[in-house]
């Protein structure tokens, strides 16, 4: 029954029963058998009872099941969307509640699909975004992402590899530390004033150059592209490069080599021509200018002849000139070779025969002529399986196609070596790669009877040979190397240091351990580690790890706390080599340690000495932890960890206590944004009332126990 | 008997001073100036020595080389190739199809005759 008629009903009792009692109370009065005065409030009565229990009724079968679905709505809106929606009792609100429960639903439903497509949306954002970094990854050039001043925002394996791992070469580090600055910022100029003035159509252009490295030891030849953000400006440039030094260097004295052997070739030749031309007219003027001539003539000769054999090893190489040439091996040729033959005619055949050996050239032309030979020889032996062997011969390595039968005729390979690589792609003919590689090409007989051979002989290798294939030597993983949110840090880093926000700045967190805790008494630091915050994120791959020699015995209490024995700093670098190494690590990075004063009194007494400062910004994880909780006592390192639930890890080594610190000055940054001190200056404020007081706390308490002793 | 050597090559200033060298040594000398022409001067009379140039037009030095070392009847004939080739790569081409010797242009007249002197055991 609806509610509808529930409620019509409901007032139709209510009307009748009123109607009831007028008809009862008049008949009443009217009848005599009541006096009025009790008749006319009794109705009354039974009146207003009949609207109490009407509106009992009311509550039962609306209100209250309303309101029930209400707060059923309400939970389901803020509380749990799988939780049913329970039927309140009475179930009188018919077509409402039935909607609200489609509705229910419907949103559910909608709720849960949105969510799937937004996990299936974020997985297909993840993998695009890993593929992308193992492509970035291993790009054989170098890639380096800057902001629009120049901070490192990403780098590649390959620029590590060509600049070295420097700590210099990370996120947040200024790129001038690296490369030198004005090509890098007259290129970016270039590329940002042209965007300007010829619109966003240019905004694909590169901008090419060669420039140094910042200490002036090495040449990369760079391109350089800008980074676009959406309101079409240029935020930072992306700077591909590789490493030029040697092969221009090796051009440019190629060049130079061969211009000056020609020029001394015109003496020799000229004087045998002066000789030569006089001696035509010599006969008349007697036999001893006859002699000097001819003596001349063969003393020049000889020397004409010694300075074309010069000419010769020094133009030796010109004709290689810029080709693409790697380190290849044998066997990797083979195996390719092998694979087109058989996807094509799948006939001839090769094998690999012997160990690979490395040889240097250009691995595409080098497989399309092994594999025209190989069918040359195909046709003209008929032999179906070919080895390829591959020799030593003094410093070329010889490749060598054998075949059972004869040799062929140096005018049948002439003739092979005519024939085009490719024509789709052009003119390259057999010769020409093999010119390229200074090489030639004849067949001779094997030493194994009834065989002959194709002979190729290769450059060398630029790597030794070794027996077996090296992997290219692993570089330590850096699993976070890059930020793209530094790039909208530009603005923000021209502000003051102390306005800028925590949250946004570099922090290298450090520790050390040492012999002792009385610098001025002798002790001295045995271990220096940190680890490096960029963007409130722990770059795992950026640490700094250096034990240093005391150039002292360590007492065996120090030993026993920390673990660094005699034996494990023999041989390391001492205070001179690694303090230095560490400040470059720390670049301009905030410092922050536990019991900071601790450390730097160590450091302090070095700096002079050795001429590096640390004057950088200090934040000291003690006194914030004090700060924070100053009705705790307790602030060691371990304290911390437990109240912030952090475990902490290899406690007592310098880098676990390190990563252990930055963990919770992470956790401490969020507690400090919570109490409104966001910005540097107020943190190093806060940190500084504290001290202070501390320093205060510790004289009262030494001068009353001055006073009592 | 006098100890034949045979001179190809095609440029005549050279061939001059070649055959003056040789004659004066002691042993009959002739000439071819192509290939071809070497093939059959070996045909219609072996020699003891050939000095061999390889930059010759359609039938190169390599090529006559080979087809020396191919003909059993020349199985002693000593070859010394005489070329302006003169890296690596080539001499070892010349010495893997059968020259004895791999002499490049320019070289010394006396160091030539002594060493066809020693291939020969004297005239």
């Amino acid at each position: 029954m609806s509610a509808r008629r529930r409620f019509w009903i409901l007032f139709a009792l209510l009307a009748l029963v009123g109607a009831g009692l007028v008809i009862a109370g008049l008949w009443l009065t009217s009848s005599g058998l009541l006096p009025a005065g009790l008749v006319w409030p009794g109705a009354l009565l039974v009146f207003l009872a009949a609207h109490a229990i009407v509106w009992l009724a009311l509550e039962r079968i609306w209100l209250g099941p309303s309101t029930a679905l209400a707060r059923e709505i309400q939970l389901l809106i803020h509380a749990n969307a799988e939780r049913p929606l329970t039927v309140p009792a009475g179930r009188s609100l018919g077509p409402l509640w039935d909607a609200v429960v489609a509705l229910a639903e419907q949103w559910r439903r909608s709720r849960a699909e949105h969510e799937l497509a937004l996990v299936e949306a974020l997985a297909k954002v993840r993998q695009q975004q890993s593929r992308l970094e193992a492509v970035l990854r291993d790009l054989s050039d170098g890639l380096i992402a800057c902001s629009a001043d120049r901070r490192i925002l990403l780098v590649n394996d390959a620029a590590v590899r060509i600049l070295g791992a420097l700590p210099e070469l990370g996120l947040d580090r200024p790129l001038d530390a690296l490369i030198a600055r004005e090509p890098i910022s007259h290129a970016f100029e270039l590329l940002r004033d042209r965007l300007r003035e010829e619109g966003p159509a240019t905004a694909g252009a590169r901008e090419e150059f060669v420039c140094a490295t910042a200490g002036g030891d090495r040449l990369l030849r760079c391109r350089m592209a800008l980074i676009l953000e959406a309101d079409g400006d240029a935020s930072g440039f992306v700077l591909d490069f590789a490493d030029a030094t040697e092969r221009l260097g090796r051009i440019e004295e190629r060049e130079a080599r061969v211009v000056r052997q020609i020029e001394e070739l015109r003496a020799p030749v000229a004087a045998l021509r002066a000789a030569a031309e006089v001696l035509e007219h010599a006969g008349s003027s007697g036999a001893a200018r006859r002699t000097a001539l001819l003596e001349v003539l063969r003393h020049e000769s000889v020397a004409l002849s010694e300075r074309l054999e010069a000419l010769c090893r020094a133009a030796e190489g010109l004709a290689r000139g810029d080709w693409p040439m790697a380190d290849l091996l044998s066997v990797d040729l083979v195996r390719a070779v092998d694979r087109r033959l058989a996807e094509t005619s799948g006939r001839p055949r090769l094998t690999a025969v012997g160990p690979g050996l490395w040889l240097h050239g250009d691995g595409y032309h080098l497989c399309a002529v092994l594999e025209r030979l190989a069918r040359c020889v195909h046709e003209a032996t008929v032999q179906s399986e070919l080895d390829l062997e591959a020799r030593s011969h003094g410093r070329r390595v010889e490749l060598d196609l054998v075949w059972q039968g004869d040799p062929v005729p140096v005018g049948t390979v002439e003739k092979w070596l005519e024939q085009l690589i490719d024509p789709a792609t052009g003119h390259y003919r057999l010769r020409d790669v093999l010119a390229r590689h200074g090489s030639e090409l004849w067949s001779q007989p094997h030493a194994r009877p009834g065989h002959a051979l194709l002979r190729l002989p290769l450059p060398p290798p630029n790597r030794p040979q070794v027996g077996e294939r090296q992997r290219r030597k692993a570089l330590p993983p850096r699993p976070e190397f890059y930020d793209f949110e530094l790039l909208a840090r530009a603005a923000a880093r021209a502000a003051p240091l102390l306005e800028r926000p925590l949250g946004e700045l570099s922090y290298v967190v450090f520790d050390t351990e040492t012999t002792g805790l009385r610098p001025d008494a002798g002790d001295r630091i045995v271990q220096i580690a940190a680890v490096r915050i960029v963007n409130r994120r722990l770059l795992s791959g950026e640490t700094f790890d250096a034990l240093v020699d005391p150039r002292r015995p360590i007492p065996k209490a120090a030993t026993r706390f920390h673990g660094i024995t005699e034996t494990m700093i023999h041989g390391r670098p001492p205070i001179e080599i690694v303090l230095p190494q560490f400040h470059r690590y720390v670049g301009d990075a905030v410092l922050v340690a536990h019991n900071a004063d601790f450390d730097l009194a160590f450091f302090r007494r070095e700096e002079e000495r050795l001429g590096v400062c640390f004057d950088h910004p200090l934040l000291d994880t003690l006194l914030i932890s004090a700060a924070l909780h100053d009705h705790l006592p307790a602030h060691s390192l371990d304290d911390i960890a437990a109240r912030f639930g952090i475990v902490l890890i290899d406690r007592h080594r310098a880098l676990g206590d390190a990563i252990g610190t930055a963990q919770l000055f992470l956790r401490m940054l969020d507690l400090l944004e919570a109490r409104g001190i966001r910005k540097l200056g107020e943190a190093l404020a806060l940190t500084g009332r504290i001290a202070d007081l501390r320093r205060r706390r510790a004289q009262e308490f030494g001068n009353r126990r001055a006073a009592s002793a | 008997m006098a100890k034949r050597v045979l001179v190809v090559d095609d440029e005549p200033n050279i061939v001059m001073s070649l055959r003056f060298l040789m004659e004066r040594e002691g042993f009959e000398v002739e000439v071819a100036p192509t290939g071809e022409a070497a093939l059959e001067a070996l045909e219609k009379a072996p020699a003891d020595l050939v000095l061999l140039d390889v930059m010759m037009p359609r039938l190169d030095g390599f090529e006559v080389c080979q087809r020396i070392r191919g003909n059993p009847l020349w199985v002693d004939t000593k070859i010394v190739m005489l070329t302006a080739k003169g890296r690596e790569v080539e001499r070892d081409k010349g010495l893997a199809l059968g020259a004895d010797e791999y002499v490049t242009k320019p070289f010394s007249t006396r160091d030539l005759v002594a060493r066809v002197k020693e291939m020969l055991g004297g005239a």
